[in-house]
């Protein structure tokens, strides 16, 4: 059948130099600044997390790639077989590291020897990057202490279950390392709310940090945080060590024209809202937790926020309202990837509804086109 | 006797209410999570299936068609409240932990779907045997996932205090599995896992009979 | 805990944190079947919304003065409220399809599929019977609470109808692995779906 040859996108198609590749590096070259820092920061463990994350998600997007194009199955198979069964039968002898560097160093060397047997033929698919941000973007949400696996895994997961399973980049619906970090939050929530470097304490007796603290209502003068929240913050995921260097990417990206406005200025501007609101400190809020990350990064990626400028503000007030909802009114402290994958839910919904009125067509007749 | 294994072995997999025909899904998710409840839930339905099936089937002639569908319903709660008051006596935490699905077999899609597409329309023992057929793949699936989420969610798995399989005390088990969102996962994935095993029967089958177009037929994956 | 406060509790606790759909699992049959279209999808939800209101409304009252105060609520609660559900519901089909036959045309024919939906049977053993579909903050209904419960189930039940057809929309025309097309992915869809709203869980305390 005809089918991979009929592409059927939304109008307007306006056709422009930006390819996929281009747009990757882009944001791989804004979220640099921030992710080199965390990696000085925080030593061996972050460089193992960034480093497990992102070849594991080249290694299985080949898997997932080879399998699509029935290429080399069957080694694929053995080498997804071996990068799976190792580890786990590794970790009931007890071997832990060998066993971790072994697999990693056996998927690196696999993705290559792929990627090369590939740039023989047609268009070298798997690196155009997106699997790569995907990597990175998901170690960036991870604490750095944690054991090898959950990188491991939950790379795994991100491009499986986030991506491929969709039909491949620009079919998923939800943002696919929030989805790995969801998913991994409620398989093993110890890990994933405890690796913190060097915690950044509220106070020193009762080790809170912040974002519980302002929950117990035990916190004031939070204006000691903005510094080390906003250029080296030790305490929290990789990617939050730095809200100045994430903001500085973020304005890279809108610059560069990879991202536009809408989404991250309403997604802060409803939370400041919010937050003056109910009384609470506003640049706490945007400086604490991954709202940086998440407003600049996670929220703007095109493939799960809306087409349309109106759908695109839409989605960011609704990520704001819902991140301050979970903040300041629920057990737990962190709001930003249940918000963004909720609205990532409702984006089809908003693009169907805010469809941008086909010209010269008038409005009583647009109920005709379903 | 050909045509009554057909009936009974028909809903185990060909026609499988789960996975084939898609009712009876809600128990199905929820009840999942723990092989034991499964186990005990499979078995309520085979018992409400069958003797629901073979009533309606006996009282066929004197149903009146249009006051059908509340008819069966007070046949099949008739059963359904015999099993609730069951296992409320004997065996109280399974009870407590099947919760509110024991009443909610009344609306079993399964249940009320055969009564309409079949008990109405056949005789005693072919219902008899779809009942059964149907309940049997019903609780296959039901215990194969439970198996799966209950192994991989908790690291083992253990019916009436009596632990079955294990997987060692240094299993760190994905507890995302015991959850619903885990729930829908691991039967999407069944569901795929069905798919992609007939396909492949059928594609041997087919290349079997067809012995010389072998490479073009396999060519689309 | 001022009366409003409640009653936006339970709303609320209803429609988002213990989702009947995504959380509660009850009424995915016709959840499946229902959205493979958007039309369709609204109808089942303005059908639902109806009936489920009637419905629980009737059996809150039903158990409150009659079957309690018999005592035969515990063993005939079941077929009770069954048959009273089927049979409104059969009258309210042709009530409607001779009063209002455009309203008929917009949702009639979901009616009968009303019946043997999980949902409006849990919501109305619920709001008489409460303690299966556990809120941790509702122990006994009134009856405006009941309406209030009720309203946020169906608004639930028909939120999550609705996103999961414009999603699917989407997903049915996506080159997805050859095993899983169709119904596997829906379910793999709304696995993700039911993650999404896993993130309300404990909100307000609920």
């Amino acid at each position: 059948m005809a089918e991979n040859n009929l592409v059927v996108t939304v109008s307007p198609h306006v056709k422009s130099p930006g390819t996929t590749r281009s747009v990757m590096r882009w944001v791989i070259i804004a979220l640099a600044p921030a992710t080199l820092w965390a990696l000085a920061a925080f030593g061996t463990a972050g460089i193992s997390v960034v480093l497990i994350s992102v070849i594991t998600a080249l290694f299985c997007e080949v898997v997932w790639h080879n399998l699509r194009t029935s290429k080399g199955v069957a080694r694929t198979w053995l080498a997804l077989a071996l990068s799976l069964g190792v580890p786990a039968a590794g970790s009931a002898v007890g071997l832990g590291i060998a066993v971790a560097v072994a697999t990693v160093t056996f998927m690196a060397a696999f993705t290559f020897s792929e990627t090369a047997l590939e740039r023989r033929g047609e268009k070298r698919h798997v690196f155009d990057g997106s699997a790569a941000v995907t990597g990175l973007l998901f170690a960036l949400v991870l604490p750095p202490v944690v054991p090898w696996w959950i990188p491991f895994i939950g790379s795994f997961v991100a491009i499986s279950l986030g991506k491929e399973i969709f039909g491949g980049l620009g079919f998923n619906v939800f943002n696919p390392a929030l989805v790995a970090r969801a998913i991994l939050v409620l398989s093993w929530p110890v890990y994933l709310t405890k690796g913190w470097f060097k915690p950044l304490v509220a106070d020193a007796t009762s080790s809170a940090t912040p974002l519980t603290a302002i929950k117990e209502g035990t916190l004031a003068g939070l204006s000691r945080f903005y510094a080390p929240l906003f250029l080296n913050n030790p305490g929290g995921c990789i990617g939050e060590v730095s809200a100045a260097l994430l903001l500085a990417g973020g304005l890279l990206l809108i610059l560069a024209g990879i991202i536009t406005w809408e989404i991250p200025s309403t997604y802060l501007g409803t939370m400041v809202v919010v937050s003056l609101l109910v009384g609470q400190d506003p640049v706490f809020h945007l400086l604490a937790g991954g709202a940086m990350l998440g407003a600049l990064f996670m929220a703007t990626d095109y493939v799960t926020s809306p087409i349309t400028s109106k759908g695109k503000i839409v989605f960011g007030v609704g990520c704001g309202l819902i991140t301050m909802m979970l903040r300041l009114y629920s057990k737990s402290p962190e709001g930003v990837t249940s918000a963004i994958l909720f609205m990532n839910m409702l984006t089809p919904l908003i693009d169907r509804s805010l469809n941008p009125r086909p010209f010269g067509v008038s409005r009583a007749a647009k109920g005709v086109r379903k | 006797m050909k045509a009554q294994m057909m009936d009974l072995t028909r809903g185990v997999v060909l026609e499988n209410p789960l996975l084939r025909l898609m009712i009876g899904l809600c128990s199905a998710l929820a009840v999942s999570v723990k092989v034991e409840n499964a186990l005990f839930m499979g078995i309520a339905v085979i018992f409400v299936l069958t003797l629901s099936n073979v009533v309606i089937s006996l009282i066929r002639p004197v149903t009146p068609d249009n006051i059908r569908i509340p008819i069966f319903l007070v046949v099949v709660s008739a059963f359904v409240t015999i099993v609730d008051l069951v296992l409320k006596a004997y065996f109280p935490d399974i009870y407590a932990r099947l919760g509110v699905w024991i009443p909610l077999i009344v609306v079993n899609c399964i249940i009320l779907g055969r009564a309409e597409a079949f008990a109405y329309r056949n005789g005693l023992i072919a219902s008899a045997m779809d009942g059964l057929g149907m309940g049997a793949g019903f609780t296959m699936v039901l215990v194969v996932m439970g198996a799966i989420r209950e192994l991989l969610g908790t690291g083992s798995i253990s019916v009436m205090g009596v632990t079955l399989v294990s997987l060692g005390s240094g299993f760190q088990a994905p507890t995302f599995m015991i959850t619903f969102p885990g729930a829908f996962l691991t039967f999407g994935l069944v569901m795929g896992g069905l798919n992609k095993i007939q396909a492949v029967m059928a594609e041997r089958a087919a290349r079997r009979a067809t012995p010389s177009m072998g490479k073009t037929a396999s060519g689309g994956a | 805990m001022g009366e409003l406060h409640r009653y936006f509790l339970i709303f609320f606790g209803a429609l988002l944190v213990y989702n009947i759909l995504l959380i509660r699992f009850i009424g995915l049959c016709s959840y499946f079947g229902i959205s493979t279209s958007m039309d369709t999808s609204i109808g089942m939800s303005l059908a639902v919304i109806f009936v489920m209101l009637i419905s629980s409304t009737i059996s809150w009252g039903l158990w409150n003065y009659v079957l309690a105060p018999l005592g035969i609520g515990e063993f005939l609660y079941i077929p009770v409220f069954i048959f009273v559900i089927a049979s409104f519901v059969q009258l309210e089909e042709m009530f409607i399809r001779k009063t209002a036959p455009t309203l008929y045309k917009a949702m009639g024919i979901y009616l009968p599929l009303i019946t043997t939906n999980c949902a409006v049977l849990a919501a109305a053993t619920e709001v008489a019977k409460p303690g299966f579909l556990k809120m941790s903050i509702a122990y006994n209904y009134t009856l405006p609470e009941a309406w209030v419960y009720t309203l946020g189930v169906a608004l639930g039940y028909s939120v999550a109808l609705i996103i999961f057809a414009a999603i699917r929309e989407r997903v049915d025309f996506a080159p997805v692995p050859a095993p899983l097309k169709g119904y596997p992915m829906a379910f793999v869809t709304s696995a993700l779906m039911s993650l999404a709203f896993t993130g309300f869980t404990g909100l307000f305390g609920l």
